[in-house]
């Protein structure tokens, strides 16, 4: 990361991916599409955490160790997720969200 | 110096071919009805970041992206796309009714983090990325963030208890209604 220009450029990037995430996730039907958002959401983040501990210049890997426990919660969250879409799966014959009315409320 | 020169080009090209590659399969996830093709648009921009962190010198993280996300989470997302797959999943749209508040929500989200990266102060010469951290992240997690670190196990352990207990849910009220 040579230039201030490009370390800030890291840093749009993750917001415009966290951006895309989020706005899928509030859009898409299929349940399996929402929890690919989140990974979108999660890797923004992690793209943000690392072009922030470079550009304050934290030493000692805290940026990277931070991305690592990012990690681990987003992988934790999308097998639980997922867990969840094969039992509605297997109760409803299908994971199309706005189709879950007894959800509601 | 010359040479300090056309390294810092080739790193902007680079940048943008990364950028480019993450930002278009992050479009596609969101876009593209096709689950399975969503999925793999979703491979495509992992990888991109995966690179990102390589540019950044973050070797050990862009290794990990590739084990973790691309490995591991792509393929438990297209097994569970193909676990749920219905025939008429694809003529569906892939978007409801909500685009005009989701398009608020997500303008916020961008608004609110511009102004953050207008507003913060960095430090100016920004750190030379130090190349393999691997030491330092080893030595940090198994000394100052050992905790952190027996939490985020605790936590993969409760959560694999709870996918097995969820899936489990189905047959232990089947067999109770059963008796």
């Amino acid at each position: 990361m040579t230039s201030l220009i490009l370390a800030r450029g890291y840093l749009i990037l993750g917001g415009a991916l966290m951006v895309i995430g989020v706005f899928g996730f509030l859009t898409r039907q299929q349940a399996i599409a929402v929890v690919m958002c989140l990974e979108l959401v999660a890797n923004g983040v992690n793209l943000m955490l690392v072009a922030v501990s470079r550009l304050l210049g934290l030493g000692g890997g805290t940026g990277e160790i931070l991305v690592l426990l990012v990690l681990v919660v987003a992988a934790a969250e999308t097998g639980v997720a997922l867990a969840l879409i094969l039992l509605l799966h297997r109760c409803d014959g299908h994971t199309e969200l706005p189709r879950l009315f007894h959800l509601r409320w | 110096m010359g040479s300090d020169m056309s390294w810092g080009i080739i790193e902007m090209f680079l940048f943008g071919l990364l950028a480019v590659m993450s930002g278009g399969g992050a479009v596609g996830v969101v876009t593209l009805a096709n689950l399975v093709h969503a999925a793999l648009s979703l491979v495509v921009c992992l990888v991109g970041v995966a690179g990102l962190y390589l540019l950044a010198g973050a070797d050990f993280l862009a290794v990990i992206q590739l084990i973790v996300y691309v490995g591991a989470i792509a393929v438990l997302l297209v097994m569970g796309i193909m676990l749920t797959a219905r025939p008429e999943m694809n003529r569906t749209s892939p978007a409801n009714h909500l685009i005009r508040p989701a398009l608020l929500a997500a303008s916020g989200v961008g608004g609110g983090l511009v102004l953050a990266i207008i507003l913060l102060r960095f430090a100016e010469p920004p750190v030379r990325a130090i190349f393999s951290e691997v030491v330092l992240v080893g030595r940090g997690l198994l000394t100052r963030y050992v905790l952190h670190l027996e939490v985020a196990g605790l936590l993969l352990l409760v959560a694999l208890v709870g996918i097995i207990a969820i899936l489990r849910v189905r047959e232990i009220v089947d067999r109770g209604e059963r008796s």
